[in-house]
């Protein structure tokens, strides 16, 4: 066992467990990692991983790759960049919704951490983005992809600081993939024939 | 109805020593399951089989559904598994779109009195096609037990008011069974499952079952980071009544939760939303009679807790070596096997069904 790993047993042993609650997520050892300006207030970014997975800037209306998780499925992968706040032990949530309705279509939380940038802000890195499945979707009323959709990417830091953005986006399904605009396709039926993926 | 009968006659005490996993002796005596006439509905019996200690057994047996109504559909509303302790999980799946795990390259077979084929998964968890999920993953849960404990291998799952599994005779199944032997989960006893599908007998006209299945598929568990939760939602596209559900992750799992949700806010539901808890990772119970109603446009929300500890039987250098962001910190990542890999997964039971069973992937 590395010095590293006993290090983070220790750390177990020591945190123990969640209590159980159902609004509070479980907290490692305090680690401060400061962004910015503490006394401001937050600002932040939407980021998403491209099709390389590489982590880039979320423009308005930007095509945003539809992306192939392990069992399948269509999934869009966001995260944030930010500042005046404490970038370790995030919560980032990410949803996704339809343009002028207020359902959620889809929602991810999980735990995030800054990368921190030499501007006094910090960035999402692809293990640490959120994952929002989005194809196939049984609840969906139009085609999945090539369409606008809305998403929102909202983050609170260990003292409860918060931060939230909306973008219009368009998911993607990547050039010549027939699976992909199957299984996005508003009529899909779960099990119903696509075409192999071209993975 | 007569009794299944099955070469164990007496009660079996395993000795640690002997078996190479497991903790204090325990006595289990083999269940015994009926076997169904064709009129009661069709039994499956998936022969037995060693898991050697310190390794994970995956198969994946797929069988016919028997013709035994003249061709018309079968309707099943009562589902009883025997599993011997050991099980990770029995998955029960409709075959839909066959990619890399086909049936036809399986072994022949009998499961009980009906031929099928299997495929050995062993532990090649990395390479074979029966560990690889996005091979059945539009292939829709139909029942599942992950309860074999010692003292109770049996569960019997009777479906509430006129709800009922629809069968159509041919459909491919796929009965997929997942042991461990470990110190965590000794497979102490020989692997051994049973299930018998009761056909619907009450009066009245049966309501078709539907099930939803949910995952999140990029989590990671790392050493560096210990206690972390991953939450997702998944809504229902008609309104339904939620009779079941079981959570599924593996031994770093510490708490698994499910709550309704009303379908717009991103706020963590409150504990009184709640309708589905467990810390157990290798039997967790399958709440079932849940009566729960859920109108359109609402669904579920759903937390997987987890605590990081270190591999029991491989070391970091495997799991490391799975990372697919390669961060040499230990991450448990999306998969299979249990000393490598986590899930975080919901089998989740409603109805009536509309046109489709529900994937959150």
């Amino acid at each position: 066992m590395s010095v590293r790993t006993a290090a983070a047993l220790a750390l177990v042993l020591v945190t123990g467990c969640s209590d159980g609650g159902g609004g509070d997520a479980p907290v490692d050892a305090l680690v401060r990692c400061p962004l910015g300006d503490p006394a401001a207030a937050p600002e932040m970014e939407i980021v998403h991983l491209d099709a390389d997975l590489t982590v880039v800037e979320t423009m308005p209306d930007a095509e945003v790759p539809l992306i192939v998780p392990p069992q399948g499925g269509w999934i869009l992968m966001l995260g944030v960049r930010a500042t005046n706040i404490d970038g370790c032990q995030l919560n980032l949530t990410t949803s996704f919704r339809d343009v002028d309705d207020p359902a959620i279509i889809k929602l991810d939380q999980r735990p995030a951490k800054l990368e921190p940038t030499s501007d006094g802000w910090g960035i999402s890195t692809p293990s640490t983005v959120g994952n929002l499945p989005i194809c196939p979707q049984v609840t969906a009323l139009r085609d999945l992809y090539d369409q606008p959709y809305v998403v929102t990417v909202a983050i609170e830091d260990i003292d409860g600081k918060r931060a939230s953005r909306d973008l219009t986006i368009i998911p993607t399904c990547p050039a010549g993939d027939p699976r992909c605009t199957c299984e996005c396709d508003r009529d899909y039926v779960l099990g119903g024939p696509c075409p192999p993926a071209a993975r | 109805m007569k009794a299944n009968k099955l070469g164990f006659g007496a009660t079996i005490v395993a000795c640690t020593l002997i078996a190479g996993c497991g903790t204090d002796p325990q006595e289990f005596t083999p269940w015994v399951l009926e076997e169904l006439a064709p009129a009661q509905g069709f039994s499956l019996r998936v022969p037995e089989f060693e898991v050697p200690p310190g390794r994970e057994s995956q198969n994946c047996y797929f069988v016919h559904v028997p013709d035994l109504a003249g061709g018309e559909d079968l309707w099943i509303d009562r589902v009883v598994s025997a599993i011997n302790p050991g099980s990770h999980h029995m998955n029960v799946f409709r075959v839909k779109t066959i990619s890399g795990l086909d049936p036809a390259a399986g072994e022949p077979i009998k499961l009980g009195a009906y031929d099928a084929t299997v495929l050995y998964g062993s532990d090649e968890y990395a390479t074979h096609p029966c560990w690889d999920s996005a091979n059945w993953a539009d292939w829709p849960l139909i029942a599942n037990s992950q309860n074999s404990a010692v003292g109770e291998p049996i569960t019997d799952w009777q479906l509430p008011e006129t709800a009922a599994i629809r069968l159509t005779p041919g459909e491919l199944l796929m009965v997929q069974t997942h042991y461990v032997n470990s110190t965590e989960q000794p497979t102490t006893f020989g692997a051994r499952v049973g299930i018998n599908f009761h056909r619907f007998a009450r009066a009245g006209a049966p309501v078709e079952m539907g099930s939803l299945f949910a995952t999140q598929q990029n989590i990671r568990i790392c050493a560096s980071t210990p206690n972390v939760r991953y939450s997702g939602t998944c809504r229902f596209p008609n309104a339904v009544t939620i009779t079941a559900a079981n959570g599924h992750f593996h031994s770093r799992g510490r708490r698994f939760a499910m709550y309704s949700w009303e379908g717009t806010s991103a706020t963590h539901p409150d504990d009184a939303s709640m309708f589905y808890e467990s810390t157990s990772w290798d039997h967790p119970e399958m709440a079932t009679d849940l009566g729960l109603q859920a109108a359109q446009g609402t669904g579920m929300w759903w937390d997987c807790e987890y605590g990081w500890t270190p591999p029991t039987v491989i070391t970091c250098d495997e799991v490391n070596a799975k990372d697919p962001l390669q961060e040499n910190d230990c991450c448990y990542t999306f998969g299979g096997n249990t000393d490598v890999g986590e899930h975080c997964n919901v089998f989740l039971y409603y109805y009536p069904k509309a046109d489709t069973d529900v994937f959150c992937l």
